[in-house]
């Protein structure tokens, strides 16, 4: 199928959920330069894309080139900026599936039981790895409920 | 004569995507100094816990020799993100081949369950018991907004995927994808040509799955794929009848011939070898050839034929890399023979 707006190039699918919403059948560069456009200026205007992921070292503009997040702890990160790419592709913000059977409450308590013992020892390598685990598990948990 | 759904809805696959909370997603991961140790940790792990619950298999894919690699892509038991990341990934594979958990791929675990005929209640079942178990030990990257989180958001919610690979040689050859693709589109779902994204469709075969993954339960998921397989199937039968009717002799012709061919070729290269098994196909739901099989078993049999028959597949089953001629004379003797067991009555 050729693209609606140019007639000349092979169009592809972009499902559409927000704005008139629907489905489009364009070409990439056509479909960046109608929709892309407005969110790419939005996200410039707000935050040069050298913002990172304090976990893994992932950019913004690392993620806007490869569509990739780096770690669990991105999605905290650019949460703010991610919404709108979510939100553009699933069409809804909210998970209603099914959930761990490990909890991330459990994890923590658990995490919190070794931290204890860590100190109780001296281990300080072990210390640091705890902590640095329980610091992306209360992210993880406070960034669901925001 | 029967025509089941399974004539249509050939085989079904469910995946779920997940990811470790606290090691970076694979594609970061590669670019860490600690990436062997820390794949191997998780190779381990997963290891442990899933060979406790069965038997399965593991393939570090870094020893993998390319044809070994190229033979399991071939069997969808691993795909080629897979062996593009073979300096941490792995597979556990099942020895019937119906479960395969890859590691490391675009996310840390992707465990899919695949079942030839169509069962998307049993396939997720299947999957969704592996997952809790795995889910016991593992502390899964998750939050209650974004659900499992993904290396791309586009897995984000569910981290699921249902998809059902569907014979459609009717609504295919009269041209009618296009009216059905925008349909499917408008309820959630994407189809493509069996080789992936972007791909055409090799012998008739196409997989509809859903698009979306957050913002809706596992059950409506699959309810709504099983609504558009359900209406691909019945409109695909239509078609079929419609061909027949129109077509006649000329369709005849067509299923004869590529009977013919397989029966008695020399040389036969892959490509030809899809187009005309999906004429024969084609030729035992219409009711022009029959064997003492029902017409679905003779369909499951042919799409197994085809995989073994695969290059990397020929190369293993003569435990040498064979040439290219070598290739077309061994696939065309092997088909002879299968049409000769297949006791086909025209």
């Amino acid at each position: 199928m050729l693209c609606a707006q140019c007639g000349k190039n092979e169009a592809q699918k972009y499902i559409r959920h927000t704005g008139e919403g629907g489905t489009v059948y364009l070409c990439p560069d056509c479909y960046r330069r109608l929709y892309g456009n407005a969110q790419a200026a939005a996200s410039r205007d707000a935050k040069p894309s050298l913002k990172e992921c304090p976990s893994c070292g992932t950019t913004l503009g690392e993620f806007r080139k490869t569509g990739l997040l780096g770690c669990a702890d991105c999605y905290m990160a650019f949460r703010e900026e991610l919404l709108p790419t979510v939100q553009f592709i699933q069409g809804r913000l909210r998970h209603t599936g099914k959930d761990p059977v490990r909890t991330l409450d459990d994890e923590r308590r658990e995490l919190e039981a070794e931290l204890r013992d860590a100190q109780k020892t001296g281990d300080k390598f072990m210390e640091q790895r705890i902590r640095y685990r329980l610091s992306v598990i209360l992210r993880l948990i406070s960034g669901g409920e925001e | 004569m029967k025509v089941s759904y399974e004539s249509v809805a050939v085989s079904s696959r469910i995946r779920l995507a997940r990811n470790f909370m606290d090691y970076p997603f694979p594609d970061r991961l590669l670019k860490s100094p600690h990436a062997r140790e820390q794949a191997s940790e998780i190779v381990r792990t997963i290891n442990e816990e899933l060979n406790a619950l069965e038997e399965f298999e593991l393939y570090d894919v870094g020893t993998l020799t390319e044809e070994r690699a190229a033979y399991l892509v071939e069997r969808n038991l691993i795909s080629r993100d897979l062996v593009r990341h073979s300096a941490i990934s792995a597979a556990l594979i099942t020895p019937d081949e119906s479960i395969s958990v890859m590691i490391n791929e675009e996310d840390h675990i992707r465990e899919q369950y695949f079942m030839r005929g169509y069962d998307l209640d049993k396939a997720y079942e299947r999957i969704t018991g592996i997952d809790d178990v795995i889910s016991e030990s593992i502390p899964f990257a998750f939050d209650k907004e974004f659900g499992y989180l993904t290396a791309c958001p586009t897995n984000l919610g569910t981290g699921m995927r249902a998809s059902v690979m569907m014979f459609l040689p009717a609504v295919s050859r009269r041209g009618l994808m296009k009216r059905i693709v925008p349909e499917l589109n408008r309820l959630g779902l994407t189809v493509r040509g069996t080789s992936g994204e972007g791909s055409g469709a090799e012998g008739d075969l196409y997989q509809v799955s859903n698009e979306v993954t957050l913002g809706f339960t596992e059950t409506e998921i699959l309810a709504a794929v099983d609504k558009a397989v359900k209406l691909l199937v019945e409109f695909e039968l239509r078609e079929r009848e419609r061909m027949k009717a129109e077509e006649g002799v000329g369709l005849r012709d067509r299923v004869m011939r590529a009977y013919g061919i397989l029966a008695n070729c020399c040389l036969l290269g892959m490509k030809e070898f899809m187009e005309l098994a999906a004429d024969l196909k084609l030729g035992f739901v219409l009711g022009y050839l029959r064997s003492e099989k029902e017409p679905e078993e003779m369909l499951s049999e042919l799409d197994e034929r085809i995989t073994a028959l695969r290059p990397a597949n020929i190369d293993r089953l003569n435990g040498r890399t064979l040439s290219e001629t070598e290739q077309y004379i061994y696939r065309a003797e092997q088909v002879n023979r299968i049409m000769r067991r297949m006791k086909i009555i025209v």
